[in-house]
């Protein structure tokens, strides 16, 4: 592990002045599951760890009728997984997050994190994309709100800005009859990281899809809506001709690379076959829903 | 001799504190004035060290020492070849070579002083292809190979070939011209780690009068006290390798690699020295599985008879090479357990600039199988023939030839394929995408040999009638002191918690070649055996003289000896044991030595033979997701020949543990390099199983005694990870006709495949 000095704020306010004064040179902290491994290993070297657990107001759900579900930066993950108002709510998130690393990591590891470490293959991502969610971002500016779909704009890249946190997550309410999947490929049955993630959410109206979101993961430098597919499911039945196409399009958009957990080439047939899979399988579940 | 403890499934003692998480490993036995040990290794994969400056980490607060490739002896070792030093001196042949060493007072200074070591290099061509190793002009990767001290003479050392083996019988031309099917294909099969949950790692420390001691989890401490001694250049009096509790061994724990540089800093400083390699560490730099490459060509006629194979294989041991002699029965083991008349099979290993390899569970013979038994079952499929039809067909039984000469005895083969097939009967058939894989594997590595083992065992009878044996084997986690105890109660009578075990130590116990081979409880337990029954004798003679009788009339049962045909008269154990100490032969203490002639003698007639072969045979069910490739295994079958199960749970845990651990190399472990960096030198990468990717197991356990070993019992350790792959692979084949002929059989794989035209 790299020496370095250690800051605790007690305010959200304290947090934002410290990030923005050491902003460059600070590594914010929230469950620490791959801040202290990239520590460990010397990848990073920040002069200062600046931990947020002592800030109050960033852990826990919220959810209100009409007004969707609020995820403090600082939830964790095995939170999201087990808590049945996202169960019935968001069951795309907990099925997401009950497929990141180990219950231990997910008893640590938070949404928060998840989202600011902005990997391209990260399990949080795809799930709040499909569900249209926002990050609220608070910095020495005051706070503004980003649909989530503008936050990540490289591996290990977002939008924060000098001295900004994540503050919150903003998931809308969905609409009647809307229902999604969030499909993983990886090669364990556990502790693994997406070789392709597919994250779809439907909303049908008199049978056809009124509403449709698609996030990708692993397959592009950071989470992907794939535009086209969606556009291409909007206001049509979705039947298995066109779901085929879609299965297409997403795949004409996604830019993977080749790594040591899979090939360009498969990751984009995959693609293909998980965009299908899972807009099939958002359908019949807001079918029975 | 009735069973009295054998057969038993005792509980091995250290299973409770294990389960508990109280067991100490490694590092957690540093003593509180320990210095922790840092190690410096080459980013480059072959390059000449120019100057190595480490002014700058030797000033560090904190740092007590830094050592050099100089600053050692210039002693190279091998299990072997001796053909590595435990630092560089003037060139590097890896990434992750051992390059300088830092003893500082905790982990922080000690890495912060090795970023202080700038090491200038020049680079030298380097070699990652074994093939193109072999070509003309290919960059030396040792340019004085034919001058190292080599355990085998008569190994064929040329270039960067480091050793070739060929052996060949009738004519394979003319058989394969003469066969209705012919069948030409090339596998391969990638590094693999052992995997072991515990890193290596070792504390050594120096006694006022200098003594060295190191306190480490070693399969072999005798060996490794070797390696100490002639690196270090200490008499073996002077060294002390105790070996502590083992998360894990699987071949990786029966070379010397990181150990010298522990105790050198430990003689330099003389403070205890503790050094944990890091993940990192392990999957970049340490010894293991070879990549090896195969090709099979292989005539059978119309019916199924195999009438001829060709067989050519190349070993990339890397830069090192420390596996012991294995090259000759991988290359035999390429015509399988199987009669087949004509064979010219061929073998060679091969150094070049990729990780140094070394032993991992049942060495070299996975893949070989792998291959082998894919082979056979494409043949099965192009001829119609049942696969377990075709092997019974052919398969090996007594007196048969292996490929390299020995004749095969104690053959189980034919019963564990009939037992295998009965066991194949009561199961469902397979639903849509999903099939059956079946292999079979042979693991026949030790041939009966002149001399003896190279073991010896101790057993003392205290004075109130337990006993202590002492052994240089190492507990390795698998109840190998569980066994021996039982061995020893069973000769003598006693209850298992009446035996306590002292082992794996190079002071304390008397010599053991170590454990691996599978031939632990084959081997010292009919060393141990022998001390026991010496002890028992001494008893029995003592007992003879108090009670009056004639030896041959008494018995020992129970805690004591009585006349059979009197058990009236009778004295209890603990009575003679006390007696003994001031009787003219003193204190009861048995020695394997005692018994070594008789069965040498014994074995005479058998020298040369392959007097414990065990044969498996595996049965898998997968479902395989057509459009992803993935493979999903739902259940496994393995039939094991264990010759005798000493300790049924120990063997079941054995064949299961084999099991799981070889699903991992056919699905998802591999070791992937870019110029001889390692890519995925992290367990998220390096895809072990887990729990939820392992699937029910059924096993059957049948017994074909061996001559040797102690009541028949055969090696069981290796043995079931032979024919896993295979069983998978072959059960992808016949679910959705995908032949994937490398390993692990990736989704990616498994796409690919299915896009070839079927075979």
């Amino acid at each position: 592990m790299v020496r370095f000095e250690y800051l605790e704020p007690t305010s959200l306010g304290e947090a934002v002045s410290l990030v923005d004064r050491h902003w460059g040179q600070v590594r914010v902290m929230a469950g620490g599951t791959d801040l202290l491994v990239r520590l460990k290993q010397r990848v990073i070297r920040p002069q200062y760890v600046l931990n947020l657990k002592r800030v109050p107001g960033l852990d826990g759900l919220t959810y209100a009728k009409g007004q969707g579900l609020r995820i403090g930066a600082l939830t964790t993950i095995r939170t999201i997984e087990t808590s049945p108002v996202v169960k019935e709510h968001y069951p795309v998130l907990a099925e997401a997050a009950g497929m990141l690393g180990s219950v231990q990591v997910r008893n640590l590891a938070t949404v928060g994190g998840n989202l600011c470490n902005a990997s391209p293959s990260a399990e949080m991502p795809p799930g709040l994309l499909a569900y249209g969610a926002q990050a609220r971002i608070v910095g020495p500016k005051g706070e503004r709100t980003v649909p989530l779909d503008q936050f990540f704009l490289g591996p290990g890249q977002t939008c924060l800005l000098q001295g900004d946190l994540l503050a919150e997550v903003l998931v809308p309410e969905s609409a009647p009859k809307t229902a999604g999947v969030y499909i993983k490929l990886s090669p364990r049955a556990a502790m693994d990281c997406a070789v392709v993630g597919v994250a779809a959410v439907v909303t049908l109206e008199d049978g056809k899809c009124k509403d449709c979101r698609i996030a990708l993961g692993a397959v592009a430098p950071t989470p992907l809506r794939p535009r086209s597919a969606e556009d291409l499911l909007r206001g049509k039945p979705l039947d298995p001709g066109l779901r085929e196409r879609a299965g297409q399009a997403a795949m004409e958009e996604a830019k993977p690379i080749t790594d040591v957990r899979g090939s360009a080439e498969y990751r984009k047939e995959m693609v293909k076959v998980l965009t299908r899979r899972a807009v099939q399988q958002a359908f019949q579940r807001a079918m029975a829903s | 001799m009735a069973e009295f403890v054998l057969g038993q499934s005792v509980i091995k003692p250290d299973s409770r504190e294990k389960a508990l998480g109280r067991t100490q490993y490694g590092v957690d036995l540093k003593p509180r004035d320990a210095l922790v040990a840092k190690v410096l290794r080459s980013p480059r994969p072959h390059a000449r060290i120019v100057r190595v400056d480490t002014s700058r980490a030797r000033q560090l607060p904190g740092v007590l020492d830094v050592v050099t490739g100089p600053d050692t002896l210039a002693m190279r070792y091998g299990n072997w070849i001796r053909d590595h030093t435990f630092m560089a001196h003037d060139r590097v042949r890896y990434v992750g070579e051992p390059v300088a060493a830092v003893a500082a007072v905790d982990d922080e200074t000690a890495e912060e002083a090795l970023e202080l070591i700038s090491v200038e290099y020049e680079e030298l061509p380097a070699v990652f292809d074994p093939f193109e190793a072999m070509k003309p002009g290919a960059p030396l990767v040792h340019e004085d190979v034919a001058n190292y001290a080599c355990g085998h003479p008569e190994a064929h050392r040329q270039g960067n070939v480091l050793d070739r083996v060929r052996y060949a019988k009738g004519d394979v031309d003319k058989a394969l011209a003469q066969a209705d099917v012919v069948h030409r294909q090339s596998y391969n099969t990638p590094p693999v780690h052992a995997g072991i949950t515990q890193p290596h790692e070792a504390v050594a420390a120096v006694d006022a009068s200098g003594r060295l001691t190191l306190w480490t989890a070693h399969q072999s401490p005798f060996r490794l006290r070797q390696v100490l001694s002639q690196t270090l250049g200490l008499p073996m009096a002077r060294v002390r390798v105790v070996c502590t509790a083992v998360g894990g061994s699987f071949g990786a724990r029966a070379t010397a690699s990181f150990e010298p540089i522990c105790c050198l800093l430990a003689l330099r400083t003389r403070r205890p020295i503790a050094l944990a390699l890091t993940r990192e560490e392990e999957l970049q730099a340490t010894f293991y599985r070879e990549h090896a490459y195969i090709t099979l060509e292989l005539g059978a006629r119309r019916d199924g008879t195999l009438l001829a194979v060709r067989g050519r294989l190349v070993f990339d041991t890397g830069a090192h090479h420390d596996l012991l002699a294995t090259l000759g029965n991988a290359v035999a083991s390429m015509a399988g357990p199987y009669r087949i008349p004509n064979f010219d099979l061929e073998g060679c290993v091969v150094y070049t600039n990729n990780t140094p390899k070394g032993f991992v569970r049942a060495p070299r013979i996975p893949s070989v199988i792998f291959a082998v038994e894919s082979h056979l079952d494409t043949m099965a499929h192009k001829l119609g023939l049942d696969p377990v039809e075709i092997r019974l067909k052919n398969a090996v039984e007594n007196g048969d030839t292996f490929a390299e000469g020995r004749v095969m005895q104690n053959v189980g083969f034919k019963k564990a394929l009939t037992t295998f097939a009965d066991h194949m009967k009561k199961q469902p058939p397979p639903g849509p995408n999903q099939a059956w894989g079946v292999a079979a594997g042979i693991w026949g590595l030790f041939a009966t040999t002149t001399g003896g083992p190279p073991s010896a065992a101790v057993v003392k009878l205290n004075e109130d009638g337990t006993a202590v044996l002492l052994t240089g084997m190492s507990e390795m986690g698998g109840g190998q002191h569980a066994v021996m105890a039982q061995v020893v109660a069973e000769v003598l009578a006693l209850p298992f918690e009446a035996v306590s075990v002292v082992g794996g130590d190079t002071d304390a116990t008397p010599y053991e070649h170590g454990t691996g081979g599978s031939n632990t409880t084959y081997r010292v337990g009919t060393t141990v055996r022998l001390a026991a029954e010496a002890a028992r004798r001494q008893l029995l003679q003592l007992a003879a003289q108090r009670l009056k009788v004639k030896e041959a009339d008494l018995v020992l049962e129970q805690g004591k000896v009585y006349a059979r045909e009197a058990p009236e008269i009778s004295v209890p154990v603990a009575t003679l044991a006390a007696a003994a100490i001031s009787s003219t032969n003193g204190p009861i203490m048995g020695t394997s030595e005692s018994g070594r002639e008789g069965l040498i003698a014994s074995m005479a007639p058998y020298i040369g033979s392959m007097d414990a072969p065990v044969f498996t045979a595996n049965g898998a069910l997968v479902e395989v997701d057509r459009e992803t490739g993935k493979v999903k295994l739902l259940k496994y079958v393995t039939v094991q020949d264990v010759g005798h199960a000493l300790n049924p749970k120990l063997v079941e845990a054995q064949v299961e543990g084999g099991v799981v651990f070889a699903l991992g190399q056919a699905l998802s472990e591999e070791i992937v390099t870019d110029r001889g960096r390692v890519l995925n030198a992290n367990l998220l990468d390096y895809h072990q199983p887990t729990a939820a990717d392992v699937p029910p197991i059924d096993m059957a356990l049948i017994e074909v005694p061996s001559k040797f070993g102690p009541w028949g019992a055969k090696g069981v350790g290796e043995p079931p990870t032979v024919p896993v792959s295979a069983a998978i692979a072959n059960a992808v084949f016949r679910a959705v006709g995908a032949r994937v002929t490398e390993l692990p059989l990736t989704p990616d794989k498994v796409v690919q495949a299915l896009k070839q035209p079927q075979q």
